[in-house]
């Protein structure tokens, strides 16, 4: 085939999904010629799978995604038809936002704002080959001839790269909602040397709201004050979701059908999340349980189309209407799309640097799906990193690196980039040491100076930032500074929470340190107006209540730092160091960590080895032992 | 890593002498000194099978001898150990070593063998620690102990209780990550009482170190009294032998006389101090002060009181101190010469019921060793394995207990997420006790302790 040239491009991102966009976006506002190139325009923003955005641990992100200038939690808010603070009883570290989104709404708002901004074309094409010269990539070609040429590729290519579809016995080359598939990138990513592995994820069915029983559902409202990402502004819930359980008879069915699933069959070969796996695997994994949860989702306001998440299946067709017709309020569900399975080529993350280039080859980045995770969130927080670190290089600027002690998105790429990943990786908070510190409310006080300093976040929005930081540190010192005088009312009310009472009166700060008491209680008590936003209010409240907790993290953060500094010569050769056990010499000499603190964080490698690695520096004259 | 060699006998004249090399290079060095009596070389010979050599340096044989080889992994190191076996004559032995240098082994660290084994994960800190006990053990308890924890009865009892605060960190986790899964596993009250009993159980491993201390290094004990009350005749009785000088003149001992000795499986290290007065001589002042210092350090103090004169300020005093240095919980009150007929009103001005002595004529000092053993009694056979005996494992135990009382705290009001990080904290203190999270400086540490050649 012969390509003429097409518009010189300094950054090309392939796929438009939750990472493309936010890389585009990212690129194209910190002023480079961007172009986002999908195989479709209509489903530029798609949610294939969940119509919701936020949830344990992605609830985190998204508010980081937002600290850092990205977009996502702007669309989702734009879009919101409810919302609900998760584990709002377990912890402020824990509090995860999480809002159902009507998809078409917000696929409309993604495009329009993508049509919208400067430097940035988006482009119907699939993107066949990426070209490179001496280990720099050059460009990409089109399926219709055209050659763009650009000095960095970020490829978001989800699930659509070689794709497959599997329902029961049925099976096809196919996309996320049976989109047409990339297929040529496979071979020309191959041809550069990337290693590709071979990822399987699922969803539910979709059914139409007339033919649900509502009656016999749990209504499940959302938060009374609802709150939006980032953003103080008032919400309103739009829509309600519903809960329902499945039962004996549905487990029944499936299990009397597992024989027709094609992960059992083994017609499927890639491998599947296990934090977010089908009904056919949690009934096989927990015999046990008599049932299990399920959510009624609306997928928006002009559609009568419903989620049912909990109920991500590959079995047959039939086998799907028959179980789903066994939950209460399901029993006449009408089958609008019926779940499946989808394979996927995506690459070894470990190839990546934590700026989402590949190690090996210049000007070319991963984000998303394509590098092993899972989730919408996760994928716009590496887009948004790619994004990023591809306009400083073309820039010629130092790279933005987030590190595991200031965000989850630096936990999860510190995670995948070091360690890789043998499934879909999803972020939990259980997946950071430091989730303390890694809060919802503080993530603009965490991320926003690298937004600044990038430029996608505006003079000001930061400004505006600043003066909230200055009234909560204002605030803390004037708790900290003042009493609350003996009074009736406020020995009534330490009464009433089981504490003892105050006769000469309490210290403010002291007050709110007692975990039953808040700062609500506290500004009654004081009977005057608050006049802080509800955003100050929280970090107040959490930085006050839990001081202890964070300054103990805060030192362990100071320990993780010295190990971090502490730098792996590029060319040090691991076989040759004696005393290192064969796993850890092995492990090390794949993964090549950049750090001694990054090595301590791979499987296999022992505290003890960590010390045999240290020593063998030190005696290589690297840095001073321990 | 290198290969090293060391002589793992003691220093000196004996019947044999065992030279150890460990390393990849071991059966290579080792080839090249031990001769091989008849066919075939050492390379050749069977795994832990001794076998006859002709020791040679420098082409010239000097000593015939046995060799043992141990092939990696299957050796205590976990690396080649070829351990050679020759006469124990001074001039032999350092002649043999001598070629084992020449040949290329490096010589060994304090503890390098057993560092290796650790880092090879032959062994974990606590059995490694416990190869010390082996060696260094005077009684018989403490060896009991030693070889029990070198089998990894404790580390078994340590992986158990991490299993278990595992599993409850996982729920803790699990609850927070899927709110909407309608998880019932564990609920807080559980949680509660499951951490309760971790708690408990780390307890009775912390409470199990005043044992493990008395058997190992020894208990700290302070012999306390006014001048002349006979605290020198008490440490030369408890001694067997004349060690501290006595006479009848009040202010003999001067300076703080030390001793250990044994009391069935406790050894307690005994200073016998300066009888506390005022004085004004320089020398006995000085003497005076050690006797504090002693009383502070001391985790047992035998305070001695003269029966048979009357009870003055002077006992008064002595009385004080012990209460001012908090230490009345571990003092057993004595009152000595009891061959001599008792003054009036000195049995009732002691605090507790005191144990009757005669230190010049040896009665009396059984009821003395049943009260001491009282204190550091270690009652259930069963579980010698679990005495926490080094202070290290201690430390990281008490530690442990520590972040578990917290978290025990932290879910009574506050949230689960702050309960999961104490949870973690103390898990890493428990792992610590068996170096599975020890840093590079404990391991130093640790090793530094031992001596070339284990």
């Amino acid at each position: 085939m012969t390509f003429y040239e097409a518009e010189q491009l300094d950054i090309a991102v392939i796929g438009a999904g939750h990472a493309g966009i936010e890389a585009a976006l990212a690129g194209a506002r910190m002023g480079l010629r961007t172009a986002l190139f999908t195989l479709t325009l209509d489903l530029v923003g798609n949610m294939p799978c969940n119509p919701s955005i936020g949830g344990t641990g992605k609830g985190q992100l998204v508010f980081e995604i937002d600290a850092l200038g990205g977009e996502m939690g702007k669309a989702a808010n734009a879009v919101m038809l409810q919302s609900r603070m998760l584990n709002a009883s377990k912890g402020p570290a824990v509090h995860s936002l999480r809002m159902q989104s009507d998809r078409v709404a917000y696929r409309n708002y993604m495009k329009r704002v993508l049509e919208e901004t400067e430097n940035l074309t988006l482009i119907q094409a699939e993107i066949t080959a990426i070209r490179h010269e001496n280990g720099t990539v050059t460009g990409v070609e089109t399926a219709f001839g055209g050659f763009f040429p650009a000095k960095c590729v970020i490829i978001s290519t989800g699930t659509s790269l070689n794709g497959k579809i599997f329902v029961g016995e049925a099976s096809c080359e196919a996309g996320p909602d049976n989109t047409v598939p990339a297929k040529a990138l496979t071979e020309s990513l191959l041809e550069m040397g990337v290693k590709l592995a071979r990822f399987k994820t699922g969803t539910p069915p979709r059914i139409h709201a007339d033919s649900i029983d509502y009656d016999k559902l749990e209504l499940q409202e959302g938060d009374e004050t609802p709150i939006l990402f980032g953003s103080d502004a008032p919400a309103v819930n739009r829509l309600p979701c519903y809960i329902t359980y499945t039962n004996e008879e549905t487990h029944r069915i499936i299990r009397e059908n597992f024989h027709r699933s094609p992960l059992y069959s083994g017609e499927i070969v890639g491998t599947g999340p296990r934090y977010c796996p089908s009904i056919e695997t949690k009934i096989e994994r927990f015999p046990d349980k008599e049932r299990h949860q399920i959510f009624v989702e609306p997928m928006g306001l002009d559609t009568k189309e419903v989620y049912l998440q909990g109920l991500s299946s590959s079995l047959p067709e039939e086998v799907q209407k028959a179980f789903v017709h066994t939950i209460k309020g399901l029993e006449k569900a009408v089958f609008m799309r019926t779940g499946y399975a989808i394979e996927y080529d995506c690459c070894d993350p470990t190839q990546l640097k934590p700026t989402m280039e590949f190690k090996e080859i210049r000007g070319l980045f991963g984000a998303g799906q394509f590098n092993g995770t899972s989730g919408y969130e996760e994928a716009a927080a590496q887009g948004l990193v790619a994004g990023i670190n591809a306009a400083l290089l073309c820039k010629g600027e130092e790279p933005l690196v987030l590190s595991r002690s200031e965000s989850y998105i630096g936990t999860m790429i510190d995670d995948i980039t070091v360690k890789g990943t043998d499934e879909p990786y999803r972020v939990m908070t259980s997946r950071s040491e430091y989730r303390l510190l890694l809060r919802q409310d503080n993530a603009k006080e965490r991320l926003i100076g690298y937004g600044k300093r990038v430029g996608l976040v505006g003079e000001e929005a930061y400004q505006a930032f600043l003066m909230e930081d200055e009234q909560k540190k204002q605030e803390i010192l004037r708790l900290s500074h003042s009493h609350l005088p003996a009074s009736e009312e406020l020995n009534a009310l330490l009464e009433s929470k089981n504490y003892a009472p105050a006769p000469t009166g309490l210290n403010k700060a002291e007050f709110l340190r007692r975990p039953f008491l808040t700062l609500e209680d506290l500004y009654a008590l004081e009977g005057g107006e608050h006049p802080l936003p509800p955003s100050v209010r929280r970090r107040v409240e959490v930085e006050l209540k839990y001081e202890g907790y964070i300054k103990r993290q805060l030192e362990e953060v100071k320990r993780f730092a010295k190990m971090e500094e502490k730098q792996i010569p590029k060319d040090l050769d691991f076989h040759a160091i004696g005393g290192l056990r064969l796993e850890a010499r092995q492990k090390l000499s794949d993964l090549r960590p950049d750090t001694v603190g990054k090595a301590a964080r791979i499987p296999g490698v022992s505290p003890a080895d960590i010390s045999v690695l240290l020593v063998a520096l030190a005696q290589r004259g690297y840095h001073d032992e321990a | 890593m290198r290969t090293v060699a060391a002589i793992s006998t003691p220093y000196g004249k004996g019947g044999v002498a065992l030279i150890r090399i460990t390393g990849e290079d071991a059966i290579a060095i080792a080839q090249k000194v031990a001769i091989r009596t008849g066919k075939g070389t050492l390379s050749d010979a069977l795994s832990a099978t001794a076998v006859r050599v002709t020791f040679e340096d420098g082409g010239i044989p000097f000593d015939d001898g046995l060799a043992t080889v141990f092939r990696a992994p299957r050796s205590f190191t976990g690396e080649d150990v070829v351990e050679l076996c020759c006469h124990g004559g001074i001039l032999v032995t350092q002649k043999l070593l001598g070629a084992v240098f020449t040949a290329g082994a490096f010589p060994a660290g304090p503890g390098e063998f057993t560092r290796r084994a650790f880092q090879n994960g032959k062994l974990s800190l606590s059995q490694a620690e416990a190869v010390g006990g082996l060696i260094d053990a005077k009684s018989d308890k403490y060896l009991t102990v030693s070889l029990l924890q070198c089998r990894g009865a404790l580390s078994e009892k340590l992986q158990r209780l991490c299993d278990k605060l595992r599993f409850l960190i996982a729920s803790v986790y699990a609850f927070i990550d899927y709110p909407d899964e309608d998880m019932t596993d564990v609920t807080v009250e559980e949680m509660k009482e499951r951490l309760t009993a971790i708690c408990g159980e780390v307890q009775t491993l912390c409470d199990s170190h005043a044992y493990g201390k008395a058997i190992s290094e020894g208990i700290p004990v302070c012999i306390l009294g006014k001048p002349n009350t006979g605290k020198s005749a008490l440490l030369n009785a408890l001694a067997r032998e004349d060690r501290a000088i006595v006479t009848a003149i009040p202010g003999t001992t001067r300076d703080v006389v030390k001793e250990q000795i044994r009391l069935g499986d406790l050894l307690l290290n005994l200073s016998d101090t300066a009888g506390i007065r005022e004085s004004e001589d320089v020398v006995e002042r000085l003497g005076i002060e050690r006797s504090l210092r002693s009383l502070e350090e001391a985790e047992l103090v035998l305070a001695v009181f003269d029966s048979s004169r009357p009870f003055d300020e002077e006992d008064r005093e002595v009385l004080r101190l012990i209460r001012d240095h908090g230490k009345e919980e571990q003092t057993v009150y004595l009152l000595n010469k009891g061959d001599l007929p008792e003054a009036e009103g000195v049995r009732s001005s002691l605090p507790k019921v005191p144990v009757c002595i005669s230190a010049m004529e040896k009665t009396g000092l059984d009821a003395l060793e049943a009260a001491v053993k009282e204190r550091f009694a270690h009652t259930e056979t069963d579980s010698l394995g679990e005495i926490v005996v080094g202070a290290r494992q201690f430390a990281a135990l008490t530690k442990a207990r520590g972040y578990l009382q917290d978290a025990l705290r932290t879910l009574e009001g506050f949230s689960q997420d702050m309960a999961g990080l104490d949870m973690e904290n103390a898990l890493q203190a428990l792992e610590e006790v068996d170096g599975k999270t020890a840093s590079d400086e404990i391991v130093s540490e640790i090793f530094s302790h031992f001596c070339v050649g284990k």
